[in-house]
C-alpha cells in the first residue's frame, strides 16, 4: 500500500504560521498601506511636446534623468495635435504618481532641466478605478462571499463553505499584505490579479471537499481526521500538477514580463502558491476542528 | 452510440462558430501580418493598443443649487454607466482639475470609435413620453401661438417624411382629467435593443418600475386610438398609435433602428440624465500605456509559459496529456473567437482571466484523467474507465467552476468597467472550459480509447488498498 502523505496532525502549526502571517499582512496594510497606482490615486497629468520625433523610451529616460518622480509614469503618445505653424511635432501625456508634488518653482527648474521639451498642459487628474470601485467594492465582496457560502452549504455543508470562505479571506490578506510590504504598485491589473487568485483558490478548495464528501459518504466509521487526510492525499498530484502548470504560466510572465507587468504577474505568482498552500493546510483541515466540536 | 454523435456534432459546429468570430473580416481591413490575421479581429484596450482621448467641459445649469465638482462626480457615475452598458467597458472616465476648472476626460480603446462615443458621452439623455396637441409639415421649425400651448415645444420628427420635416407640438406631460402625468426616464427600470421581427431592424425594449407602470397602464388605457409620443433629447423618436391599454409595464420604441443605434439608444435611456450639458473641447488619438516593448515580452512570455505546459501534460499524461492539450487549444480558440465575435475589448486584466481559463481547463482535464487511471487501476477497459472517470468527476467540475462562475456573475452586475470586462471574459472562459473538459477532451477520449493501453492495472492489488 502507498505510504499516505500527513497533511492533518500538524494542523495547529499550520495554522499558526497563517495566522502570523494575516497579523503581519494587516499591521502593514494598516500602517504602511498601498503603493497606489495612478488608476487609484490619480495624479499629476502633464503634456509635453518635442520639436523632435521622440519614442516613449527616450522621453522617459529624459523626464527621469530631470527628476526620479517619472520612473513609474503612465507615459503615452499622442498624436493629430492641432498647433499654429507647421513644425513637426510629437506631444505625449505623462501622469505621474501624486497630486500636489510640482509647485510653480518646481515646474520652472523642470521646465529649465528639460529646454528641449515645451509643457503644454499641467493639470490633476482624478484616479478612474477609484471611482469604480470605492463604493461597490465592499457590496460586491460581501454578496459574492454570501452566494459562495449558500452554493457550497447546499452542495456540501454549511462546515465546508464556512471553511471555503475562511481559506478565501486569508488568500486575499496575505496576498494583499505582500503586495503593501514589498511596496509593489497597486494598479487596476493588481484587482484583477486578486480575483483570480481567489477563482483560482476556490477551484483548488472544492476539487478537495468534493473528494472528502465522497469519503465521508463511503468510509463513514474512519474518523474526521483520517478522511480529510487521505482525501487530500488521493487528490494531490492533481493539485500538483495544476498548481504546477498555472504557476508556470504565471512566473514567465513574472520574470520576462517586464516592469510594467510585475504588478500583475506579481499577484499572479504568490496567489497561486498561497491558494494552493490553503487549500491544502488550512481549508480542509479546519474542517476537523469544525466536525469535532459538532460532534460533541 | 448516440450521444457520441451529438457530442462530436457540438464540438465540431462551436469549432467553426469560433472561427468565424475570429477570421470573419468586419471592416475591410488590410492584414499585414500573420499576427495581424490571427488577431486582427479582436479589440484590444488602452493599455495594449491605445486609443482616443476626448475632453469635456462641464457646463453647469444655471439653475443648479450643487458645486461643480459634485456635479462632476455625478457626470463621472452616468457617463460610466453608458460606456458599460454599451460594451465599452474598457474606456475609462476622469476628472482633469485645473485651477478652479473641472473638466471631464474619456478615453476609448481604438481610433474608430470616437464618434459612437462622442454620441454616448455627449447627448443629455433626456427621455420621456408625452401628448402630442398638433402636427405640422415644414422645412423649418413651426412657430408657436402666443399664449396658447405655453408649456408645449414644436419637435421634430426622426425620420424625414416626403423631403420635408414632421414637426409635432409636444407637452411634457400627458394630461387625464385634470391629473397631469409625468412620465419619463427616471421611470425606466431596463432599457435594451432587440431585433424587430416585424418592422425589421432593430427596437428598444422598456421595463418601467411599478409607478411608472401604472402611470404607463392608465395613460395607454386613455389613448387608445391616439399616438403617444416618445422623446429624446428633444427629438421625437416616434409617436405609435396606441392599439390597447398596456398593463404589463412594458414598452417598445420600434423605429426601425440599426443595432448600434438600438444599443446606444438604449444605454443612454437606462443611464439617465446627464446633470449638466458637455461641450467637447479636443480629441486626440493616444498610444498604447504600456508600451510596446512589454507587451512583445508578455506575449512572449505567455506563449513559453504555455508551451511548457503542454510539454508538460505531455511528458506526465503521454497520450491523456495529448488530449488535454488538444482540449487547451481548442478552448482559446473559442475563448479568442467569442472575444472577436462578441466585440469584447482584451487588457491586462483580461489576459488575468484568460490564464484562470488555461488553469481551469488544464484543471478540468487532470482531474477527469485522474479519475480515469483511479479506475482503470481497478481493471477496467479503457472504454469503461472513461465513462466511470467522467460520471464520478463531473460533479467535482460543475462545483469547481460554478462557484467560480457565481462569483464571477456577481462581478459583472455590479462591478463596472474593467472589472465588469474580467467578469465577462472570467465567464465565458469558465463555460469553454466546462465545455471542454466535459464534451471535447470526451470525444477524443472515446476516439482513441482502442489504442490506450492499461499500464496502471496491476492484478495483485494488496488486500486493504483503498483505490
Amino acid at each position: 500500500m502507498r505510504r499516505e502523505l500527513d497533511f492533518t496532525s500538524k494542523r495547529k502549526m499550520f495554522l499558526i504560521i497563517s495566522v502570523v502571517l494575516i497579523i503581519v499582512s494587516v499591521i502593514s496594510m494598516v500602517t504602511k498601506g498601498f503603493n497606489f497606482g495612478v488608476d487609484f490615486a490619480g495624479g499629476t497629468d502633464f503634456v509635453f511636446s518635442s520639436k523632435q520625433e521622440l519614442s516613449v523610451a527616450e522621453l522617459r529616460d529624459k523626464l527621469v534623468s530631470a527628476d526620479g518622480v517619472f520612473e513609474n509614469a503612465r507615459i503615452s503618445k499622442m498624436g493629430d495635435l492641432k498647433l499654429e505653424g507647421d513644425q513637426a511635432v510629437s506631444s505625449f501625456s505623462v501622469i505621474v504618481q501624486g497630486e500636489d508634488i510640482f509647485n510653480a518653482a518646481q515646474r520652472e527648474e523642470l521646465k529649465a532641466a528639460l529646454p528641449e521639451l515645451k509643457i503644454e498642459s499641467f493639470n490633476t487628474v482624478s484616479g478612474f478605478a477609484a471611482e469604480e470601485l470605492k463604493e461597490k467594492s465592499m457590496w460586491i465582496a460581501i454578496i459574492a462571499l454570501a452566494i459562495i457560502l449558500i452554493y457550497i452549504t447546499v452542495r456540501f455543508k454549511f462546515s465546508f463553505g464556512l471553511g471555503a470562505i475562511i481559506a478565501l479571506a486569508h488568500d486575499a490578506i496575505i496576498t494583499l499584505g505582500l503586495y503593501s510590504i514589498f511596496s509593489i504598485p497597486f494598479d487596476v491589473s493588481v484587482v484583477a490579479a486578486i480575483l483570480t487568485l481567489l477563482g483560482y483558490s476556490l477551484n483548488d478548495t472544492i476539487v478537495v471537499y468534493d473528494r472528502i464528501r465522497e469519503n465521508m459518504k463511503r468510509f463513514r466509521k474512519d474518523s474526521m481526521e483520517k478522511t480529510i487526510n487521505s482525501s487530500i492525499n488521493q487528490v494531490l498530484s492533481r493539485t500538483i500538477n495544476t498548481s504546477l502548470t498555472t504557476f508556470i504560466v504565471v512566473f514567465t510572465m513574472l520574470i520576462f514580463g517586464g516592469a510594467g507587468l510585475q504588478p500583475f504577474a506579481f499577484g499572479m505568482t504568490v496567489g497561486v502558491v498561497v491558494g494552493t498552500y490553503s487549500s491544502i493546510y488550512i481549508a480542509s483541515p479546519i474542517l476537523i476542528g469544525m466536525f469535532d466540536k459538532s460532534k460533541k | 452510440m448516440r450521444a457520441d454523435r451529438i457530442r462530436l456534432i457540438f464540438v465540431i459546429v462551436i469549432l467553426l462558430a469560433a472561427f468565424i468570430g475570429l477570421f470573419w473580416p468586419t471592416s475591410g481591413k488590410e492584414y499585414t501580418s500573420f499576427f495581424d490575421r490571427i488577431f486582427g479581429n479582436i479589440r484590444l484596450g488602452l493599455d495594449i493598443k491605445g486609443g482616443s482621448r476626448l475632453e469635456y467641459a462641464i457646463k453647469l445649469s444655471e439653475d443648479s443649487d450643487k458645486s461643480k465638482s459634485e456635479v462632476a462626480d455625478q457626470v463621472v457615475v452616468v457617463v460610466r454607466q453608458r460606456l458599460d452598458s454599451a460594451n465599452y467597458t474598457e474606456a475609462t472616465v476622469q476628472k482633469v482639475v485645473s485651477g478652479d476648472d473641472i473638466r471631464l476626460r474619456v478615453e476609448i480603446p481604438g481610433v474608430d470609435d470616437p464618434s459612437v462615443a462622442g454620441n454616448l458621452v455627449g447627448k443629455k439623455g433626456k427621455l420621456y413620453f408625452g401628448e402630442i396637441l398638433d402636427s405640422q409639415e415644414s422645412v423649418t421649425k413651426p412657430t408657436k401661438e402666443l399664449f396658447a400651448n405655453k408649456d408645449a415645444e414644436w419637435l421634430k420628427y426622426k425620420e424625414s417624411v416626403n423631403g420635408t420635416t414632421l414637426w409635432y407640438l409636444v407637452r411634457e406631460y400627458v394630461q387625464i382629467g385634470a391629473q397631469k402625468y409625468y412620465l419619463d426616464g427616471s421611470a425606466v427600470r431596463n432599457a435594451s435593443a432587440a431585433a424587430d421581427t416585424q418592422k425589421g431592424g432593430f427596437m428598444i425594449q422598456l421595463t418601467f418600475d411599478s409607478e411608472g407602470a401604472d402611470a404607463f397602464g392608465r395613460i395607454t388605457s386613455n389613448f387608445v386610438g391616439e399616438q403617444l409620443p416618445i422623446v429624446l433629447d428633444d427629438i421625437v423618436l416616434v409617436a405609435p398609435v396606441v392599439q390597447v391599454a398596456i398593463q404589463n409595464g412594458q414598452a417598445e420604441i420600434s423605429g426601425r433602428f440599426t443595432a448600434q443605434e438600438a444599443m446606444e439608444l438604449a444605454a443612454l435611456i437606462k443611464s439617465g440624465n446627464l446633470p449638466a450639458e458637455l461641450e467637447q473641447l479636443q480629441e486626440r488619438t493616444l498610444g498604447p500605456t504600456l508600451g510596446k516593448d512589454i507587451i512583445r515580452a508578455s506575449l512572449i512570455a505567455g506563449l513559453f509559459g504555455l508551451g511548457i505546459v503542454l510539454v508538460y501534460m505531455i511528458i506526465f499524461y503521454g497520450l491523456f496529456g495529448i488530449v488535454a492539450d488538444l482540449a487547451l487549444l481548442y478552448n482559446s480558440i473559442l475563448l479568442f473567437g467569442v472575444m472577436a465575435g462578441g466585440n469584447f475589448i482584451l487588457t491586462l486584466p483580461g489576459i488575468a482571466g484568460i490564464i484562470l481559463t488555461i488553469g481551469t481547463t488544464v484543471d478540468g482535464n487532470i482531474i477527469v484523467l485522474e479519475r480515469i487511471k483511479e479506475e482503470m487501476k481497478m481493471g477496467k477497459t479503457p472504454l469503461n474507465a472513461i465513462a466511470g472517470g467522467y460520471s464520478k468527476s463531473f460533479s467535482t467540475i460543475l462545483d469547481a467552476n460554478i462557484t467560480t462562475i457565481l462569483a464571477a456573475i456577481v462581478l459583472y452586475y455590479l462591478g463596472t468597467g474593467t472589472i465588469k470586462g474580467f467578469a465577462t471574459t472570467l465567464i465565458i472562459g469558465i463555460l469553454g472550459s466546462m465545455f471542454t473538459t466535459l464534451v471535447v477532451s470526451r470525444v477524443l477520449l472515446d476516439a482513441m480509447s482502442g489504442s490506450i493501453d492499461n499500464k496502471w492495472h496491476k492484478p495483485q492489488v494488496e488486500a486493504g488498498d483503498r483505490v
